[in-house]
């Protein structure tokens, strides 16, 4: 983020925009500043305020913005940070694509990126994808890399679930939350009881998920 | 509307999005409850009153239209409501409504 240069020169010439006129201050550089008391030199500053509307107390509407910084770089606004998690995304899928030690690397890549796409096509102010749940989950995959590659799909909260299936109605799926944490849930066949299944969830950090659901022997049908 | 009981041979169905389908599959991830949600919005098909499943699609595609907006590759899930009752069950949502 840029910072406000305050010992910027002042301009003789400095215009104000307000409302919808704009008024010429030509007060003298070196004079002493109207209501404030003195001011050093130095510390002028020429800076160009345009409103949206015209402004009035307590508007709440009204939008500010200084010339002099990149209006894309204003950290204050919704869309910028929308943005810029949308640039974390991409960067994040990018960081998978090249990841050798993933195997399937690069298909991954493509599907999260369909998501990605798929996501914002229908809502260009959502997401795509929550970039802590896409970390969180690359996180795992750098950790397992033997593992095979999962279905995945997106929650309503644009979280990453994956999903690995065997036979026998198998089911391995991991909802990948955006702080570190993961809910998972098992399918098994019950060999005492054929005709039922077992079912087991829980939540566990995703650095230990593996370790917590090992006596569960899911690894002989997620892992190549 | 809300709250009443769906009977166990009658059908539902939920829109999907396409994050939420794979290679033609729906998948879980469908069935979550929404930001804001209380409980599992669904269409009950039967409560339409339509004469045959090709217009009760028909009819749908109207309602989603007028309530979501509806990409290309958005999906509808149909599904046996005794099947969903079951799956969800063992998620703890116990309560199944019609938004129709």
């Amino acid at each position: 983020m840029p910072e406000l240069n305050l010992l910027e020169k002042a301009a003789p010439d400095a215009i104000i925009a307000y409302g919808n006129k704009s008024l010429r201050d030509d007060s003298p550089v070196g004079g002493p500043y109207i209501g404030a008391g003195p001011l050093s030199k130095e510390l002028q500053t020429v800076r160009r305020f345009s409103y949206w509307i015209t402004p009035a107390v307590d508007e709440e509407e009204r939008k500010a913005s200084v010339s002099d910084w990149p209006e894309n770089e204003d950290p204050f606004t919704q869309t910028d940070l929308l943005n810029k998690e949308e640039n974390q995304v991409q960067d994040s899928i990018f960081q998978i694509r090249k990841s050798l030690s993933i195997p399937y690397h690069e298909s991954l890549a493509k599907r999260l990126l369909t998501l990605f796409n798929d996501a914002k096509e229908e809502d260009s102010a959502s997401l795509g994808i929550a970039v802590g749940s896409l970390r969180n989950f690359y996180n795992f995959l750098k950790l397992h890399t033997n593992l095979k590659c999962p279905i995945i799909s997106l929650t309503p909260d644009y979280n990453i679930y994956a999903s690995w299936r065997g036979k026998q109605n198998r089911v391995f799926s991991v909802h990948f939350l955006p702080n570190a944490d993961a809910r998972f849930v098992i399918f098994k066949p019950n060999d005492r009881h054929p005709e039922r299944q077992i079912r087991l969830s829980g939540i566990a950090t995703t650095d230990v998920l593996m370790e917590t659901v090992v006596s569960e022997a899911i690894s002989d049908w997620v892992s190549e | 509307m809300k709250g009443e009981k769906i009977p166990d041979q009658n059908h539902i169905a939920r829109f999907c999005r396409p994050w939420q389908v794979h290679e033609e599959q729906i998948q879980a991830t469908a069935f979550m409850l929404r930001e804001g949600e209380e409980y599992l919005s669904v269409n009950w098909l039967e409560f339409l009153n339509c004469s045959n499943r090709e217009n009760e699609i028909t009819k749908l595609r109207t309602i989603y239209s007028e309530t979501f907006t509806v990409g290309a590759r958005a999906k509808k899930g149909y599904i046996r409501n005794s099947q969903v009752v079951k799956s969800l069950q063992t998620q703890r949502h116990k309560r199944f409504v019609s938004n129709s």
